[in-house]
């Protein structure tokens, strides 16, 4: 009954493991003979009482979410077509087209899609060491690595970016150590750009992927990782053979998390990048409460979700093909 | 905890002659909704014959909620003890977008905005007028001084001219020092404030236009080294040596200043543009209410509390009466109202407000590329 | 096999300095703005010259800061509950069963995800407002669910998925009925599931700023809001006090769970 399916889930289960093997049996494919009732054994009645079963556990969610995300969101979209708000209007796409034509917010697409790819990179790159010494290490202060790994969480967005200015700054700690050693005699601008957002983002975001790394890590036999070892394959080759693949979940979830919360922060590029980089985000809330065009800013807002949409499911795509191999 | 501030106006009680029908007509007319006027007929039907109100006043954070209950709230209750005054701390810039969507079911029936955003709101048709019979201070303030337009009344102004750092930047004597290539990287500006870029124009005699301003710091966009939508952002920048100039206000800088911060204030040779502080009733309420928004925003004018925004403000006193003391008029950003009427730089206000959007594009696309 | 052990002990080795050293690097914002907190200046600057408890002294002049830590707590805590029922409920109906249609509901309830926080606040103030839900716990609390649910159904989906199935027809062919099944086999197999959606939850909701913005006044202030708020009047050593003191708590939360429940146990990472 379960054979045939692919070894690595459906595209969606990146973030939702729903299809495919249970990863919680160490990633081996036991064959579980689940007395799930056949079609032929299901009385009528059985599986009507079923369907409304799902209603019922999924009508909460939905209910919520249709009410309290899609209806303003499409709310959002009806503005976007609205010549101006508040006031007489009439429909029209001009916002859209306006957009497009300018090189300016073409410029920004650009600088903020760039960047979602650079800090989600960063992230898994630097992120993943920490994921796996989280899991595999059998250190008594494990809760004290959780503590110091949320700890861009606990403080507000206020006291890391005077932090980061304190460190970044032309008057902060990294300039006035290379000024003290010799090495520079002008302070590198390392704020108020896209090195201090970047540094900024990675920093509070690492926290979301380390921890869905981890989990997933944390779910996979070592077991296997010992099986491996003792055939043969040295450390390398048993990270790379056996332990990435069966993480590749954790990092594609961690990654569509990060690379969204990059797309949509605001509030960190904002503080770090002071108006020097521009972002999609930025431009929203100066449309949405500087300028105060709300049809403008819907219409930026929406191609923004379009465009993120886009790339999520050709990432998707990536993973689907990637689970056939 | 029940939702104290969402009881807006509730008025319990008219004068005799106001019917139940014609302020529930009125209400309709306002655009209140269902709800409202549902919570509004049951309060009228428990009615008491004493005039009581409460108002939802907008005020600015920081030292303003202090002087307002100290100079304002307590004197107004003193001939109006009925009336709770409750005053919704928040910047122009959070709070007029928030008004904006309250609009048919507003809560804020007056509070205090700067020019821009005075502008704004005519547009927006979001004011009603001022009446000189509750609002008998207006007469002692300069009519230069007044918003264009006939809704907003100033109660304070402050120059806006040059923040610096005196330890690493000699005092400026021109608007031009924001051009010095020393300063590279080190002058902090704004994009929502079209102020510097007024001077900027006037100082090379095209007049206050803020087009001509922007496209003449294009060629010196390598100077700005941040861009700031927070007063208290630049003072922190400037105060410790990240920036070291900044186009600013003369009050802000003060109260920075003697809040231990190291910056200083300076008003350049070319002179300093004006920065009105105005105040504006909302419109969609009832005559009483409107009436009482307008007596006690009418105190912010009065003597008393005119002498707490220069004493504790550092802020120019709108009304001509006031008497500043001697030692504050030794500093560059006081003046009195006479005085600011002549020397200060004003521009077409409504137009910039209309232009808001083309501006900042313009910004945008000449500076930050 | 010696040598490809001892090699294994150096991996081991660089790897430890390398997180410890990426530690420090998450901790770093924070370790050079606590110290201004103890320091006499008003401009924050690492190190500080000189020791004072002034600020400390100003976050207890200052009340709101205390009842907007109130508001903040009970928000998260609120949200993270709800969340957690629906978001359950949810994953089991996402996970359990196959219907059509279940790949655009996954994609729904992941959706919140990926919608710019700015554009949601606005978009929520313009739907809570003629409700007379905005500037309530009511409409900050609902905002908040949306927001932490997808991190929830996440972890939720993601325990629930490795659960296995002949332990529950196990339980039922010895007698146990459904509600049974559930508290004794499935809860406890999925409870690492909900403690760390509800970690999740719980941090996101109390860090929340951009839709709170929108939703907030006076009244109804959360902390990340409340010392915005306070710096665009001034910025000063009280929001590092602030800050040390929150960090304080959560270390002491820390160790208090890790003292009486376990960390290892209930978190299985």
């Amino acid at each position: 009954m379960t054979g045939g399916r692919p070894a690595v889930s459906s595209p969606h289960s990146s973030l939702f493991p729903l299809g495919g093997t249970g990863q919680g049996e160490g990633g081996v494919r036991r064959g579980v003979a689940t007395l799930t009732p056949t079609l032929s054994l299901e009385g009528r009645g059985r599986r009507k009482r079923r369907r409304l079963g799902v209603l019922g556990l999924l009508a909460p969610a939905a209910a919520l979410l249709g009410a309290l995300f899609l209806y303003p969101l499409a709310n959002m979209a009806g503005l976007s077509v609205r010549t101006k708000f508040p006031g007489a209007w009439s429909y029209t796409a001009e916002h859209y087209a306006k957009f497009a034509a300018d090189p300016y917010f073409l410029r920004v697409t650009q600088t903020t899609f760039l960047l979602a790819i650079g800090v989600t990179v960063l992230t898994i790159v630097v992120g993943y060491p920490v994921a796996y010494y989280f899991v595999r290490s059998r250190s008594r202060y494990k809760h004290l690595i959780f503590l110091a790994v949320i700890s861009p969480l606990l403080v507000s967005i206020v006291v890391r970016t005077i932090g980061w200015t304190i460190i970044l700054g032309n008057e902060g700690l990294v300039n006035a150590l290379l000024r003290a050693l010799g090495v520079i005699r002008e302070p590198l601008p390392l704020m108020n750009n896209v090195w201090a957002v970047m540094v900024g983002l990675v920093h509070v975001l690492l926290p979301f992927m380390i921890l869905s790394i981890a989990s997933v890590l944390g779910k996979i036999d070592p077991a296997l990782e010992e099986s491996a070892a003792i055939l043969g394959a040295n450390a390398a080759r048993t990270f790379w053979r056996v332990t990435l693949p069966l993480s590749i979940q954790g990092i594609a979830a961690g990654s569509i998390l990060v690379f969204c919360l990059t797309i949509g922060a605001y509030i960190t590029p904002w503080w770090l990048g002071r108006g020097k980089v521009l972002l999609f985000s930025t431009t929203i809330y100066d449309q949405i409460l500087v300028i105060i065009d709300w049809p403008f800013g819907s219409a930026a807002a929406m191609i923004l979700v379009a465009a993120t949409l886009a790339i999520l499911l050709l990432y998707f795509a990536l993973i689907r093909r990637v689970g056939r191999r | 905890m029940h939702d104290h501030d969402e009881k807006e106006y509730l008025l319990r009680g008219f004068g005799g002659d106001v019917t139940r029908r014609a302020v529930l007509k009125g209400l309709v007319a306002a655009g209140a909704g269902v709800a409202t006027l549902t919570r509004f007929a049951e309060h009228l039907a428990s009615a008491q014959s004493a005039d009581v109100a409460e108002l939802t006043i907008f005020a600015w954070p920081g030292l303003v909620p202090d002087i307002l209950k100290e100079r304002s709230v307590t004197p107004f209750n003193k001939a109006y003890p009925k009336v709770n005054v409750k005053l919704d701390i928040s910047t122009n810039a959070v709070m007029y977008p928030k008004m904006l969507a309250a609009r048919n079911n507003p809560v804020i029936s007056g509070g205090m905005f700067n020019d821009i955003f005075v502008q704004k709101g005519i547009a927006d048709g979001l004011w009603v007028k001022p009446n000189d019979e509750y609002m008998p201070n207006r007469k002692s303030i300069p009519a230069e001084l007044m918003p264009p337009g006939g809704y907003g009344v100033i109660f304070q102004f402050t120059p806006f001219g040059i923040m610096y750092n005196p330890d690493r930047v000699e005092k400026p004597k021109s608007w031009a020092d924001l051009w010095d290539p020393k300063s590279k990287g080190r002058v902090v500006m704004w994009d929502s404030y079209f102020d510097a870029y007024v001077a900027a124009a006037v100082m090379n005699g095209k007049g206050p236009s803020v087009e001509e301003g922007i496209k003449l710091w294009a060629g010196h966009k390598q100077n700005i080294g941040a861009w700031t939508t927070s007063p208290t952002k630049a003072e922190d920048d400037v105060s410790r040596g990240e920036m070291w100039l900044a186009p600013h206000w003369g009050s802000w800088a003060e109260q920075a200043r003697s809040s231990g911060k190291k910056v200083a204030f300076t008003i350049p040779k070319e002179g300093a543009v004006q920065w009105g502080g105005h105040m504006v009733t909302v419109a969609g309420f009832p005559a009483k209410v409107t009436e009482l928004t307008q007596r006690y925003l009418d105190t912010w004018n009065s003597e008393e509390c005119q002498l707490g925004w220069v004493t504790k403000g550092f802020f120019g006193p709108a009304s001509r009466k006031v008497k500043i003391p001697a030692e504050m008029l030794k500093l560059e950003a006081m003046m009195t109202a006479d005085d600011a009427a002549r020397k200060l730089i004003r521009y077409d206000v409504k137009e910039v407000g209309e232009k808001i959007p083309k501006l900042k594009a313009l910004i945008d696309q000449t500076l930050k590329v | 096999m010696a040598g490809g052990t001892a090699r294994r002990r150096r991996a081991e080795r660089w790897l430890g300095w390398y997180v410890a050293g990426l530690l420090f690097f998450l901790a770093l914002p924070i370790l050079v703005v606590i110290p201004a907190a103890f320091g006499p200046d008003v401009t924050l600057t690492f190190p500080p010259r000189g020791l004072s408890l002034k600020w400390f002294k100003n976050v207890v002049d200052h009340p709101e800061f205390l009842r907007a830590f109130g508001v903040s707590l009970a928000v998260a805590v609120v949200a993270t509950l709800v969340a957690l029922v629906v978001g359950t409920l949810a994953a089991f109906g996402l996970v359990r069963h196959r219907f059509p249609g279940r790949q655009a509901m996954e994609l729904l309830f992941v959706a919140p995800l990926i919608f710019p926080a700015i554009v949601y606040g606005v978009a929520m103030l313009m739907v809570l407002n003629p409700l007379r839900l905005t500037r309530t716990t009511v409409g900050l609390v609902l905002a908040h669910v949306v927001i932490t649910l997808p991190y929830v159904l996440r972890t939720v989906s993601a325990t629930l998925h490795g659960v296995n199935r002949q332990l529950e027809e196990s339980a039922q062919i010895l007698g146990a009925n459904r509600w049974r099944t559930f508290w004794h086999v499935t809860f406890p197999l999925i409870r690492p599931g909900l403690i760390a959606g509800a970690t999740f939850s719980l941090i996101i909701s109390f860090d929340e700023f951009t839709v709170s913005l929108f939703l907030t006044g006076p009244g109804l202030m959360t902390l990340p809001l409340e010392i915005y708020n306070y710096t665009e009047y001034t910025i000063d050593p009280t929001i590092a006090a602030i800050s040390t003191l929150l960090i304080v708590l959560s270390v002491l939360v820390i160790l208090a769970i890790e003292r009486f429940l376990g960390f290892e146990k209930h978190f299985q990472l």
